[in-house]
C-alpha cells in the first residue's frame, strides 16, 4: 500500500524529462544566433563572387559580349560570351549560372540584361543550397 | 515490518541528485559554449562588416577613377579620381600604416585629412594591380584589375579570424582602355 506523502522516484524522473524537453527548444533558440552569422557571412561571400563576375563582364567592349545562357563550367572558361578567359578568385568555389539578354530597339541591341546567380551552402552541413541572383544592364555606347 | 512512507530514502535522495547533477551539468555546459559562441560570431560579424566597407569603399572610389594609372606598393594603393561634389580630379591615397595597437587603413582624399576606415584588426593586406592583356580576335581585351588579400583578425580572440580574397574591376577605366 502506498499512502502518498512525498514525490516517487518515477514523478522526479518525469519532471526532469518534462524540464528538459520545455528546455531544449529554447537553448536551440540561443545557439542560431551563431548560426545566422555563419549564413551572413556565406551571403556575403557569394554577393562578393556575383560582383566580380559582373565587373568582369561589364568591363570587356559591349559587342564582345554575347548573349544566351551559361553553365557554371562555361562561366569558369569564358570564352563563350566574353571572348577572353573569366579571372576567378573567391569565385572558384561557387555555382553559377549566368543569363545574357539582349534589349532590341528597331532590331538594334541597345542593352545588355546580364543575370548571374550563384548558388552557395548558407551553413558548412546544411544539405540545401541556397542561391543569389544580381541582375545589371549594359549600354550600347558605341553608337 | 511495515515502513510508512513518511521521508524519502536515502537511495532516492541519490538517484534524484545524480539525475539533478546530470541535467545541471549540462545546462552550464550549454550557457558557456553559447557565451563563447556569442563573442566569436560577434567578433566575426564585425570582422566581416570592416572588410565589407573597406571593399565597397574601395569599389566606389575606383568607379570614378579618371586615369588608369593605378600604383599599388605594399603599404599604399593610389590613384586619381573624379571627385563629384568639388569637380576635380584629386589623388586618393588608401595606406596600411601601424600604430601601437596594431596595423590600421586610412584613406585620403587630395588635401583632407586621412581618415581610418579600418581600425586596429589588420593582421595582413595585399593589393595588387594587374593588367591582363588577352589575344583575342579580332582585337585584343585588356582587363585592369586590383587583387586584394585581407585578412582580419579580431584582438583578443585569436582563433576567430577573417579572410577575404577578392579582385576589383573598375568598369569605366576598363572601357576606357579597350
Amino acid at each position: 500500500m502506498n499512502n502518498k506523502n512525498g514525490i516517487s522516484l518515477i514523478e522526479i524522473i518525469v519532471a526532469t524529462g518534462l524540464l528538459a524537453a520545455v528546455l531544449a527548444p529554447v537553448f536551440l533558440i540561443f545557439s542560431s544566433g551563431n548560426r545566422n552569422m555563419e549564413m551572413t557571412e556565406a551571403e556575403f561571400r557569394a554577393h562578393n563572387c556575383a560582383i566580380e563576375i559582373m565587373e568582369q563582364i561589364i568591363s570587356i567592349p559591349y559587342k564582345h559580349i554575347k548573349s544566351g545562357s551559361y553553365t557554371s563550367s562555361e562561366v569558369k572558361n569564358g570564352l563563350s560570351f566574353a571572348n577572353s578567359p573569366i579571372l576567378y578568385k573567391i569565385s572558384e568555389n561557387y555555382d553559377s549560372e549566368l543569363k545574357i539578354e539582349d534589349i532590341k530597339d528597331s532590331g538594334k541591341s541597345i542593352f545588355k540584361k546580364i543575370i548571374v546567380k550563384i548558388s552557395y551552402q548558407p551553413t558548412k552541413n546544411s544539405a540545401i543550397k541556397r542561391s543569389f541572383t544580381l541582375k545589371t544592364m549594359v549600354a550600347n555606347e558605341t553608337n | 515490518m511495515k515502513r510508512t512512507k513518511k521521508a524519502f530514502t536515502l537511495i532516492e535522495i541519490i538517484v534524484v541528485s545524480a539525475i539533478s547533477a546530470v541535467f545541471i551539468t549540462t545546462v552550464v555546459m550549454l550557457l558557456i559554449n553559447f557565451r563563447k559562441g556569442y563573442s566569436k560570431s560577434e567578433y566575426s560579424g564585425i570582422l566581416m562588416q570592416e572588410s565589407a566597407l573597406l571593399i565597397a569603399r574601395i569599389r566606389t572610389d575606383l568607379n570614378n577613377a579618371v586615369d588608369k594609372q593605378i600604383y599599388s606598393s605594399e603599404n599604399q594603393l593610389v590613384f586619381n579620381a573624379y571627385n563629384n561634389t568639388k569637380g576635380i580630379v584629386e589623388p586618393i591615397v588608401y595606406s596600411l600604416e601601424k600604430t601601437s595597437q596594431g596595423h590600421i587603413i586610412t584613406r585620403k582624399e587630395g588635401n583632407e585629412k586621412a581618415r581610418t576606415i579600418v581600425k586596429n584588426n589588420v593582421a595582413s593586406l595585399t593589393w595588387q594591380t594587374k593588367l591582363d592583356v588577352y589575344d583575342t580576335k579580332p582585337i585584343p581585351v585588356k582587363r585592369l584589375s586590383i587583387d586584394f588579400d585581407i585578412l582580419l583578425e579580431a584582438p583578443n580572440v585569436a582563433e576567430k579570424n577573417f579572410r577575404l580574397k577578392t579582385s576589383i574591376f573598375p568598369a569605366r577605366l576598363n572601357k576606357q582602355i579597350n
